[in-house]
């Protein structure tokens, strides 16, 4: 966790001598950038009680941003911008003995251990600022290390159980069946206990084919949990982990 | 393009989720799902080969077999299907002494972090005289895991024992709105106006939430029947939780008891439609039907229309009784009885109350209340 702030306290140190060294509006460049994200909101390690991945789909989880950069030296600049992008998911995995919430046919929602199958949506859109110590390997190929913050414009994370039995409370608690059809199994909707800022680590390379175009891959890491530090339905804190792939266009 | 994306997805999700399952947990459960006792020949002790075996949901803490008067209970060693993995002590299948009433069982889950504990008992049947009386003034707050919710009502067998033969929807009211207060559910005990110091039972209809709204279940009618509530199915097929009927070994006659009744303004239908023409009532009925040698429990979906049917009780529907009011109904018979399938138990009682007529379809008007007390009963004792 420190370690990130230092990180981002180096960064902005970098861009203050950069302003300091009077070349404020020289020698920048800028990029568009459009890409796809892929990827899941887990836990950092999985707990024993999910069992099984059944299924994962893909979601709109598209990207769009623009991106400034700075040269220090040859090798060395930094890179940081503004992108407005999705990070969800759609999974069905199979648990045992896990601590859940949910709706079926009743009012408040009944909690306890699961045991079953559950399908989970997570949908977030976000407006996020990645700012990247840059390192030129060619002047085809730069790499990016660095911290990203996020604030969550909308955020989902619902779903339901199914094809199960949920334990009341706890393991000897009432036995209740969770079936498969949408009039029985059990619903859940966590969207209100989302956090609105996220940050984490975003690490990439860009690769340029010609003299404007390029492509990106990255790897944003999340290193603050998805959700408010009193929701305890999910017992394991779950991360947004997401690769990411796209285009490059340099303006300048 | 493609190559790459499937390259990042799969090394993504390899890397992140995947590789990282875990061995399974031990299972956390501890649970008697069915106890049993093998027997070269058990119509000695027992009325019917199925009272062998006894099926238990997860909220109930008793096993109760029903053996024969004059059977040695010294050394019966009953045997229990147990939750995967969990152990139980004293040992499934050991010897054991239940002459001095029930045995206590521990059940410890496989993980070992969790166990159950259950009273394990052999009764004989009740001595049946010519009336069978219930005044439902023994009742406590339920024992199951979570504890104190709701109101259970039992009677004290002969050798003093509770058995839990008189069920409620509570179980299942609880699942739908665990922070309700034990007197908000749908049946709850209130002080008898018939006799001072005993108690009735009151029975209201109630109004559920959005969820079940949604699914076509808006109210929760208050019952109280002679039977078996099994709460495990209570959201996902309510109809059939309702599990209807004791296995009885005596020819009923008549029902008699006390009622009172008022009844709620708005009678709406499983959509929440008003209907303005209907209005609500309450209900009380007893069923005699035949159990297929303890094969067969009526529930929701057929305790009126079941071929199994024998004899019938039933008030007409009931209006508006703002003060207690005495009903006493013969048994209908539409078939003739058969005294040796009496005596085996082969005929199951079912008495049922419900403060909304139509409550099983979900129809009838939040408010409607009953009131029941001091229900009797009479026979004609098949000679044992």
């Amino acid at each position: 966790m420190k370690k990130i702030f230092l990180t981002a306290i180096l960064v902005l140190f970098g861009i203050t001598e950069g302003l300091c060294a009077n070349n404020l509006l020289r020698n920048y460049s800028y990029y568009a950038r459009i890409g796809y994200h892929l990827g899941g909101t887990a836990p950092n390690g999985m707990p024993s009680t999910i069992r099984k991945m059944n299924s994962y789909s893909l979601r709109p989880n598209f990207m769009l941003g623009v991106d400034a950069y700075h040269p220090f030296n040859d090798r060395w600049g930094i890179m940081f911008g503004l992108h407005f992008e999705n990070k969800g998911m759609k999974v069905d995995a199979t648990v045992k003995n896990y601590h859940m919430s949910m709706q079926q046919g009743n009012d408040d929602p009944i909690e306890g251990m699961f045991t079953g199958n559950v399908v989970t949506k997570v949908d977030q859109s976000l407006a996020t600022i990645p700012v990247q110590a840059a390192y030129d390997l060619s002047n085809k190929v730069r790499f990016k290390f660095g911290p990203y913050f996020s604030y969550v414009t909308s955020h989902n994370f619902n779903g339901y159980a199914y094809d199960g039995y949920l334990r009341e409370t706890d393991p000897t608690g009432t036995k209740v069946n969770i079936g498969h059809e949408p009039t029985d199994r059990g619903d859940y909707d966590f969207s209100g206990d989302m956090r609105n800022w996220q940050f984490g680590i975003d690490v990439g390379v860009d690769w340029y084919f010609s003299k404007r175009w390029g492509g990106f891959a990255g790897l944003t890491w999340g290193l603050s949990e998805v959700f408010k530090k009193d929701f305890n339905v999910i017992e394991q804190s779950l991360y947004p982990i997401y690769g990411n792939i796209g285009l490059i266009y340099q303006f300048k | 393009m493609r190559h790459i994306k499937t390259i990042v997805a799969a090394t993504l999700l390899s890397t992140t989720l995947t590789s990282c399952f875990k061995e399974e947990p031990l299972n956390a459960e501890c649970d008697i799902e069915q106890a049993y006792i093998h027997l070269d020949n058990p119509l000695e002790m027992f009325f019917q080969k199925s009272d062998t075996l006894v099926s238990l949901t997860s909220i109930q803490n008793d096993v109760i077999f029903k053996v024969k008067r004059g059977t040695d209970r010294s050394a019966l060693a009953p045997q229990f299907r147990l939750t995967e993995g969990a152990t139980i002590f004293p040992e499934s299948g050991s010897l054991q002494d239940f002459s001095n009433g029930p045995i206590i069982y521990t059940v410890t889950s496989q993980d070992k972090e969790w166990s159950r504990k259950y009273n394990v008992s052999f009764t004989l049947p009740p001595v049946v005289l010519n009336t069978i009386n219930y005044d439902f003034s023994t009742f406590e707050k339920n024992t199951n895991n979570p504890a104190n919710k709701y109101y259970v009502w039992y009677d004290k067998s002969d050798e003093g024992t509770k058995t839990f033969s008189w069920a409620t929807g509570n179980p299942g009211y609880y699942l739908s709105k665990t922070l309700a207060k034990s007197t908000d559910y749908p049946s709850v005990p209130v002080e008898s106006e018939l006799e001072e110091g005993k108690y009735c039972v009151k029975l209201t209809t109630r109004a559920t939430g959005p969820k079940a709204v949604r699914l076509q279940m808006p109210i929760a009618a208050g019952n109280f029947f002679y039977g078996r509530f099994n709460a495990n199915i209570a959201l996902e097929h309510p109809m059939e939780a309702t599990e209807f009927g004791w296995q009885i070994n005596f020819k009923p006659v008549s029902f008699e008891g006390n009622y009172k009744y008022l009844r709620g303004e708005k009678v709406t239908d499983k959509d929440q439609n008003e209907l303005t023409d209907k209005k609500d009532y309450g209900s009380i009925y007893a069923v005699l039907y035949d159990n297929e040698a303890g094969n067969k429990v009526l529930n929701g979906n057929d305790i009126l229309t079941s071929e199994n049917i024998v004899a019938l009780a039933k008030l007409p529907d009931i209006d508006d009784t703002p003060e207690w009011t005495n009903f006493n109904i013969d048994f209908q018979y539409s078939k003739d009885i058969d005294e040796n399938k009496m005596k085996s138990y082969g005929y199951s009682l079912a008495i049922v109350c419900s403060s909304s007529v139509n409550g099983d379809k979900f129809e009838g008007a939040v408010g409607s209340t009953l009131w029941v007390d001091k229900f009797t009963i009479k026979c004609e004792k098949i000679d044992e």
